[in-house]
């Protein structure tokens, strides 16, 4: 099944560093380019599920201004998942430029 | 604490206990970061967070291109830069590091997007703020997805929702069989048949039509029941409040639910749509439209015969289909005990009415024991998880 767009985002918001929620809220919406932007309560959702799924791990924990931040990362299953996933949009991508391509010379 | 966080932590409690007790805090901080403390430079997806008056912590990935935007600002501006966030404008050249201090200068170049650009007003917002709507819909939507045994729920909100998803095939079966003669109940068929071919989204917006035709129904018959004439205003009312309720209950079926056999609901459906037919034409023989055999009428039998199954074959007992019998169980007597009061403002219509009455009362007291037995027969609570 394809992944949604959010989980997608947040598992490559993790690529490279763990990070925290808010860094985590922060990253998808530049990855995004704005589009995307997670409410608190869709963020943890997918946490909790992508963490019960083996794709995200708990890191560590830094205490703040007296607030604890928990810092999430990718799990080697969550980079292939990633990988997948961006595999699958890519190749739908060049099915559909090929395509246009060929529209376009047709209608140049 | 402030109010702003009291607010949210009070929208928290729609969560289940074990979950709040594994992501409270979490959520907690990353809301309010998200509220106080953004602070956005020129780029709008560069963010950091004020952790001392003056003092910005960019986010790591955001550290480089911060930077470069100040540069850059600093370079247009010809002298300082204004950073906006919680602390109010703070401006300056200064070095930055892994976190950049500024010194007062001139404030230009920045940009701050829906947040608070004063200490004062970011003040004002924790103490007077409340949560945006989309943040209290994105909380009470994992309340919901949780309950009902989405993902990473543990077995006893598994169990809850298996059950849920039985009943709400059921309910959205028993408005949908009068669309055999009966347009305005389409929409239930529709929704039905989109929920039971896993066509989700599909079958809520059908059911949300199913609500509104409902909803102007019920409308236009209290007008007229204001105007004195006999009719089924309760009933049409109770009928919009179950019709929300299953709306509600779709959110049961997600993408970690089990796929469905379709046959027996098919096989169902069509006998539904037989007895349907059958009340309306006995219905068609009453002019007054006080009969003892009605929709409500069939559905306590039909519960009555379906609530002996788990007596009579054990294996039942403790699968989805007890808690969904009680889920139904409740809903038909209600169902009943408002046709019940209609059908009491109908002229001479007060031994049907006493009938029906019984009806309901009896099945709520065989719900409420069903209900027990459910109960009794889920998983227990979850303890505490470690995230």
């Amino acid at each position: 099944m394809a992944m949604s767009e959010q989980v997608f985002f947040i598992l490559t918001a993790l690529v490279g560093e763990p990070r925290h929620g808010y860094g985590i809220v922060g990253e998808v919406a530049e990855l995004s380019e704005g589009r995307v932007k997670l409410k608190v309560g869709t963020l943890y959702g997918a946490l909790d599920r992508l963490t019960a799924e083996g794709l995200v791990e708990h890191d560590r924990e830094e205490v703040l201004q007296g607030r604890l931040r928990r810092y999430y990362r990718l799990t080697r299953s969550g980079a292939d998942a990633v990988a997948t996933e961006a595999a699958r949009q890519h190749a739908n991508a060049e099915a559909a430029t090929a395509r246009l391509r060929g529209w376009q010379a047709r209608h140049a | 604490m402030t109010e702003l966080e009291r607010r949210y932590r009070a929208v928290l409690r729609l969560l289940p206990r074990w979950y709040r007790e594994c992501w409270e805090e979490d959520m907690v901080a990353t809301f309010l970061a998200g509220e106080l403390g953004r602070v956005e430079v020129g780029n709008p997806f560069v963010t950091g967070e004020i952790v001392n008056d003056g003092v910005v912590d960019f986010d790591q990935a955001g550290l480089g291109s911060a930077l470069d935007d100040l540069a850059e600002a600093r370079e247009t501006a010809g002298g300082d830069v204004t950073l906006v966030g919680a602390t109010g404008p703070t401006s300056g050249t200064g070095d930055v590091g892994t976190s950049a201090g500024f010194e007062s200068g001139n404030p230009v170049a920045a940009t701050e997007v829906g947040h608070p650009d004063t200490l004062d007003q970011a003040e004002y917002a924790a103490e007077f703020g409340r949560p945006a709507l989309a943040e209290v819909a994105s909380v009470a939507a994992l309340a919901l997805r949780l309950r009902l045994g989405g993902g990473g729920a543990p077995e006893r909100s598994l169990a809850v929702g298996a059950g849920v998803r039985v009943a709400v095939l059921g309910g959205l079966l028993v408005l949908a069989a009068p669309s055999a003669f009966d347009f305005f109940a389409g929409p239930w068929l529709v929704a039905f048949l989109f929920v039971l071919f896993g066509r989700f989204q599909a079958g809520r917006a059908a059911a949300l039509v199913g609500v509104a035709s409902a909803a102007v129904s019920a409308v236009r018959t209290t007008v007229e029941a204001v105007g004195g004439a006999s009719s089924f205003v309760v009933s049409q009312w109770v009928a919009v409040l179950l019709g929300v309720g299953l709306v509600l209950g779709i959110s049961a079926f997600h993408e970690d639910a089990p796929a469905r056999d379709t046959r027996p609901w098919l096989v169902v459906l069509a006998v539904a749509f037989g007895a349907a037919v059958l009340v309306m034409l006995v219905g068609a023989t009453r002019p007054d439209q006080a009969s003892v055999l009605d929709w409500p009428a069939v559905c306590c039998v039909a519960w009555y015969g379906l609530a002996l199954v788990p007596l009579f074959w054990p294996p039942a007992h403790g699968r989805p289909v007890t808690l969904a019998l009680a889920l139904l169980g409740a809903a038909v007597s209600v169902v009943r005990l408002a046709t019940a009061l209609d059908l009491a403002s109908f002229p001479g219509s007060g031994e049907v009415a006493a009938a029906a009455l019984i009806e309901g009362v009896v099945v709520l007291v065989v719900a409420v024991l069903v209900s027990v037995w459910a109960l009794r027969a889920l998983p227990p609570r979850p303890g505490v998880r470690v995230g």
